[in-house]
């Protein structure tokens, strides 16, 4: 289905929103308790 | 933009329950997300009709207090998070890959997990309904210390929150992963039609604005079971802080839920006015301006709770700085029909009716901006008909919309061109009828929230339940004409419509069960 160069981006385009994502939320609650 | 059409391949389509429960098909998927969704909106709308019987006149009658701000509260949390956001989850699986010519989402997989995640959530938001307590009922904002002090039901839609919160952080992180790495070679990013840059947007939402709220339940739930004090004065937290950080996530979830329809309509009308989308560029910066400023307006919801005048000046004017970028787009909706040769089948009208139907809700919203203004009209029924203009006729009848647009290429069949007319005729004389006064209840001064209200509100109230009944019922129209395309009738040609643009169009109708494995050339 994806070519190889599509993988690569799709890896580097999730690794990227995963960290944003768990960044956003752990943030949201330690910035309370800091 | 011309095209190449791709051939189709290895066309079988898996048989039986085992299709629909492991299916990794991007269009399998997004008719589960569509199903889905229309299931939830006819659930939350019995609660509405269980709302608007109890308000059809004064007095206790249909259902005690308690109960009551449970269908209040579990009405819109459905809707919102059960039947209006999976129902565009549902539009972009349909759509986004063909549209950029792509054959399946970036995450096939992953896209399964998305929607299957949805049921069970639901699930629990609804049993929350019989457990000891009954179900969340502090409404949907869930404010402390309402909602600390609730029974088992709030940790229900606590749970209810996180899980349907993970489904669409996860459809997001697909369509974002999808659309910045699977376009067809040609199609850049200003080639995109409208419905892909207004979810890409609205994931980029997604993505920003989910897991604050998570973060803010999570908080409840420590509060309510963890001896935490985030949001208990007496424990040193804050309750308004808690209000801060759901708004924060709050404004940005009113454009998740409205930007993917300026997308599905910006897509209708051109094709019914045969005429290219006009500003194509504009509106893409004035749904990105949309989105930034729906980060830095979170506290217009919350004037009445006290604030330092410079906060109250601030929140202002960025609220109405909104009004700027949303005009743009009404004016291009606009210019683009201006000395178009329309037509003005279902689609276009559903279309016509949300930029007419909308702007009425925009303009209310522009009302309720000034601070000093919304004093009055805070928690008033003046609210309650503000953000059903934005949300019904905004997102919901550019939903029907769609339907009724892309329908043929999904079922393979032209639709029921009159049933789809009584639909929409109903349907909007039916929404006006039930909403519009409230406008005036809410000036008069009745609360929202209440199961009760004095004797001098029941005239509109009434008109308002009989509308009601009649919009609910009016959408059992849409449950036959789907059926009915689905069973059969008149096949529809790989356009459907008369030279429409887009990728979806150079595919036969139904769509192929696989489409573009080879990718097309756009040019």
């Amino acid at each position: 289905m994806a070519t190889d160069a599509q993988k690569a981006g799709i890896r580097k385009t999730v690794t990227f929103l995963v960290i944003f994502v768990v960044a956003v939320f752990a943030w949201s609650i330690i910035k309370y308790l800091i | 933009m011309s095209t190449a059409v791709a051939d189709h391949h290895h066309d079988e389509v898996p048989k039986g329950i085992t299709r629909w429960l492991f299916t990794t098909n991007h269009k399998d998927i997004g008719t589960l997300y569509l199903w889905f969704s229309f299931i939830m909106f006819l659930v939350g709308g019995a609660m509405a009709l269980v709302i608007r019987a109890e308000l059809f006149q004064p007095g206790l009658q249909v259902v005690d207090p308690h109960f009551y701000n449970q269908m209040v509260t579990v009405h819109a949390l459905i809707m919102i998070f059960g039947a209006v956001m999976p129902g565009f989850v549902g539009f972009a699986n349909w759509m986004l890959p063909m549209m950029v010519g792509a054959p399946d989402m970036a995450l096939p997989r992953m896209n399964n997990w998305s929607f299957w995640l949805l049921p069970f959530a639901t699930s629990l938001l609804i049993a929350s309904l019989f457990v000891p307590g009954g179900g969340p009922a502090a409404g949907w904002t869930i404010y402390p210390p309402l909602s600390v002090q609730g029974g088992m039901g709030v940790d229900l839609a606590i749970f209810t929150i996180h899980i349907l919160g993970m489904s669409s952080i996860l459809g997001a992180i697909n369509i974002i992963a999808t659309i910045m790495n699977m376009r067809a070679p040609g199609m850049t990013l200003m080639k995109m039609p409208l419905f892909v840059w207004t979810w890409v947007i609205t994931a980029f939402l997604l993505i920003a604005a989910m897991p604050v709220l998570a973060g803010a339940v999570t908080m409840l739930l420590t509060d309510r079971h963890f001896g935490t004090a985030f949001f208990s004065a007496a424990g040193g937290g804050d309750p308004v802080m808690f209000q801060h950080i759901f708004w924060f996530f709050g404004h940005p979830e009113v454009y998740i839920l409205i930007l993917p329809a300026f997308g599905i309509i910006s897509q209708i009308i051109p094709t019914f006015a045969r005429k290219p989308l006009f500003g194509y560029s504009s509106m893409v910066f004035a749904t990105a301006g949309i989105a930034f400023l729906s980060f830095i307006v979170w506290a217009h919801h919350m004037y009445t709770v006290g604030m330092p005048l410079s906060g109250e000046l601030f929140f202002m004017y960025s609220t109405m700085l909104i009004a700027i970028p949303t005009g743009v787009k009404i004016f291009n909706w606009l210019a683009t029909m201006w000395r178009g040769s329309m037509t003005f089948e279902t689609p276009m009208l559903y279309a016509i009716a949300t930029v007419a139907l909308f702007t009425v809700g925009g303009l209310t919203g522009l009302m309720m901006s000034i601070t000093p203004a919304d004093f009055q009209y805070h928690d008033t029924y003046f609210i309650v008909a503000h953000f059903h203009y934005v949300i019904f006729c905004g997102s919901v009848l550019a939903m029907f919309g769609g339907v009724y647009y892309w329908l043929p290429k999904w079922t393979g069949h032209m639709y029921d061109e009159t049933l789809g007319k009584w639909h929409f005729w109903l349907t909007v004389i039916a929404f006006n009828v039930t909403f519009f006064p409230q406008h005036f209840l809410g000036f008069a001064g009745m609360p929202r929230r209440i199961p009760d209200y004095a004797l001098q509100f029941a005239e509109f109230n009434m008109v308002s339940s009989i509308g009601g009944f009649v919009l609910g019922f009016s959408q059992l129209i849409l449950l036959w004409v789907v059926i009915k395309a689905i069973r059969g009738g008149k096949k529809a040609t790989a356009e459907v419509w008369d030279n429409p643009e887009g990728l979806e169009w150079t595919v036969p109708s139904p769509a192929p069960y696989h489409t573009f494995a080879t990718a097309p050339e756009v040019r």
